[in-house]
């Protein structure tokens, strides 16, 4: 009875659930949950792509080392193009993130599994994250120069603190308003399926009627389910390109 | 939530309320409902803060093994893969450039010998034609200093049968001559002077 | 005379190889330069975002700006006491982010450039 009404709740996918718990600590509750399971299931994967994807070595790459070197060559460029040579130490945590984000968001995407990215605290966290790199790389490789990135020439003298600080906050919320819409993209498009695949139980348990009715929003749902692969794939990169663009700006403040 | 599992100075607080995390004081909503737990909260799942820590600790783990392994493991793994075949690629097509002047090479040196075995060739042809035309010109001149050697000496046979002959026809010449003049005259010329006579005629 | 021409056929023989060896290593290194061409437009993918997107855009990074200001003024009440002061003014002054960078989303938008080259931090017209 529960387990039905559960079902077509589109919020309850969201419910991060304790798999067990570990205490409490400074007055903070900390438990092994779903969603630190799908998070660790997504490392996994990611890494037996990559590990069993090299594995064999071939000079003419097979089906799982295509993916492999595909994914690898793809942010490899990304991250040369945009950063050049000296941004290839870069790389490998950008191609973490991107590999991070497109696995969880897909893994959210199979019915029944716990979608990581679309809770907040965990896309806020990547965003406060790259600020705070950004923030430390600006300064380790331009010292006082990063700062130039937020005086705009051309500004008079009156106005140039108001206009930084407001340069400054712009800067600051780009990551913010990454993971925002990271995470809105990821809420939105699956409680748009739950909807959908809620009006199909529902209809489906209506009777013979029913079932035919039902064909309209199963058909929308699978539409969905295809358009929602795409966001996926397209938040994941768009995550990496913008983290990349944002990493140029600390490395080279003006130009 | 049957384990619990706890070092710190906190467990015993932690198996108090093993039951019911909701001993978390600071977490008022959790007490609302703590019978279920964090599953019964009336707040949207994403924005509910008593879920925030644990998944900032599990995100921090993950994402740093995540690092971790790529950094250290799998990005190298492929990245070597993808260069070696690079390498190979264009140490391939070095090969295939050196084959391709090798080959050249080896054409032209080709076109040389046909050349020069066809100057060869036509040397020796004009050798065996110069051969051949000399032996034939030798044998022509012997033939022809041969047929020559007999003309003359047919020649010298004729004259020397002309010259008998010649001989012969005065001799017979003068005995005609000394018949008819014996018979018309009567006997009374000399030889001498017959002969004589006959050899005026003759060489006239 | 009779076998001088058959000299030059079988020279003519060899060239066919040499020519077709030739057009074969050609066409290998039109085809590798092809292919890095190709690598080159694959890597700078230009990824269509339609409207609903940029709607979305606007969305967030309007909540982004104003969420961002709205902490650090937080933040500087907690700390120095003041407050609602700092968090008003700073409110302010992330709602005033968040119009620039939707200006320069918006430009971005508009000039057509893909995903990823676009907000430039500082000036607007920097890149290119």
């Amino acid at each position: 009875m529960a387990a039905a009404e559960d079902r077509v709740d589109p919020i309850h996918q969201f419910h991060i659930n304790d798999l067990f718990d570990l205490g409490t600590f400074g007055g903070m509750k900390f438990a092994f949950t779903n969603s630190a399971l799908f998070m660790f299931v997504a490392v996994g994967l990611v890494f037996a792509l990559l590990y069993f994807g090299s594995s064999s070595r071939s000079m003419v790459p097979g089906r799982l080392q295509s993916v492999a070197e595909e994914l690898y060559s793809f942010i490899r460029n990304l991250v040369h193009q945009t950063l050049g040579e000296e941004g290839m130490a870069f790389f490998p945590f950008i191609f973490s993130l991107f590999a991070f984000v497109l696995f969880t968001n897909f893994l959210g995407l199979i019915p029944y599994f716990f979608t990581v990215t679309s809770q907040l605290v965990i896309t806020g966290a990547l965003a406060v994250f790259i600020i705070l790199m950004v923030v430390v790389v600006g300064f380790a490789k331009n010292g006082v120069g990063f700062l130039s990135l937020f005086v705009p020439h051309g500004v008079p003298g009156a106005l140039l603190p108001f206009i930084s600080l407001i340069e400054i906050i712009s800067f600051l919320a780009r990551p913010v308003s990454l993971s925002l819409r990271l995470f809105g993209n990821m809420l939105a498009g699956h409680i748009v399926l739950k909807v959908f695949a809620g009006f199909i139980v529902g209809l489906a348990g209506l009777g013979i009627g029913g079932w035919i009715g039902a064909i309209g929003p199963l058909l929308m749902t699978v539409a969905i389910t295809a358009l929602e692969f795409l966001v996926a794939a397209l938040q994941a990169f768009v995550f990496a390109v913008l983290t990349c663009v944002y990493l140029k700006d600390a490395l080279h403040p003006h130009h | 939530m049957a384990n619990t599992t706890e070092t710190h100075g906190e467990a015993a607080a932690a198996a108090e309320g093993a039951a019911q995390p909701a001993d978390a004081g600071h977490a008022t909503t959790a007490t609302t409902e703590a019978g279920h737990g964090a599953e019964a909260h009336g707040a949207f799942p994403p924005f509910d803060l008593t879920t925030f820590p644990s998944q900032l600790l599990w995100l921090t783990i993950a994402f740093g093994l995540l690092y971790m392994l790529m950094s250290r493991v799998a990005l190298p793994r492929v990245g070597k893969i993808i260069d070696d075949r690079n390498n190979r690629i264009s140490g391939d097509l070095a090969e295939a450039n050196r084959l391709k002047g090798e080959s050249e090479a080896a054409s032209a040196a080709y076109e040389q010998a046909l050349a020069e075995a066809r100057r060869n060739a036509a040397a020796i042809g004009q050798k065996a034609r110069d051969e051949a035309k000399a032996d034939a010109d030798a044998e022509r001149a012997r033939a022809e200093a041969e047929v020559s050697a007999k003309v003359v000496q047919s020649e010298k046979a004729i004259a020397a049968s002309k010259a008998k002959a010649m001989a012969d026809v005065g001799g017979i010449a003068v005995d005609a001559a000394e018949g008819i003049v014996k018979s018309l005259v009567g006997g009374a010329v000399s030889k001498a002077d017959i002969e004589k006579a006959v050899k005026a005629a003759l060489t006239r | 005379m009779a076998r001088e021409p058959k000299l030059p056929g079988s020279a003519d023989g060899g060239g066919p190889d040499d020519g077709e060896l030739a057009r074969r290593l050609e066409r290998l290194s039109q085809k590798l330069d092809d292919e890095k061409r190709e690598q080159a437009v694959k890597d700078a993918p230009a990824v269509d975002t339609g409207n609903a997107a940029l709607v979305f855009r606007f969305a967030s990074e309007f909540v982004a700006g104003v969420l961002v200001g709205g902490l650090i003024g937080w933040g500087i009440d907690w700390a120095l006491g003041t407050k609602p002061i700092a968090m008003i003014v700073f409110l302010l002054l992330g709602f005033a982010a968040a119009l620039t960078n939707m200006v320069r989303v918006a430009k971005a938008a508009q000039a057509g450039v893909p995903v990823g080259q676009d907000m430039p931090a500082g000036d607007e017209d920097e890149d290119a």
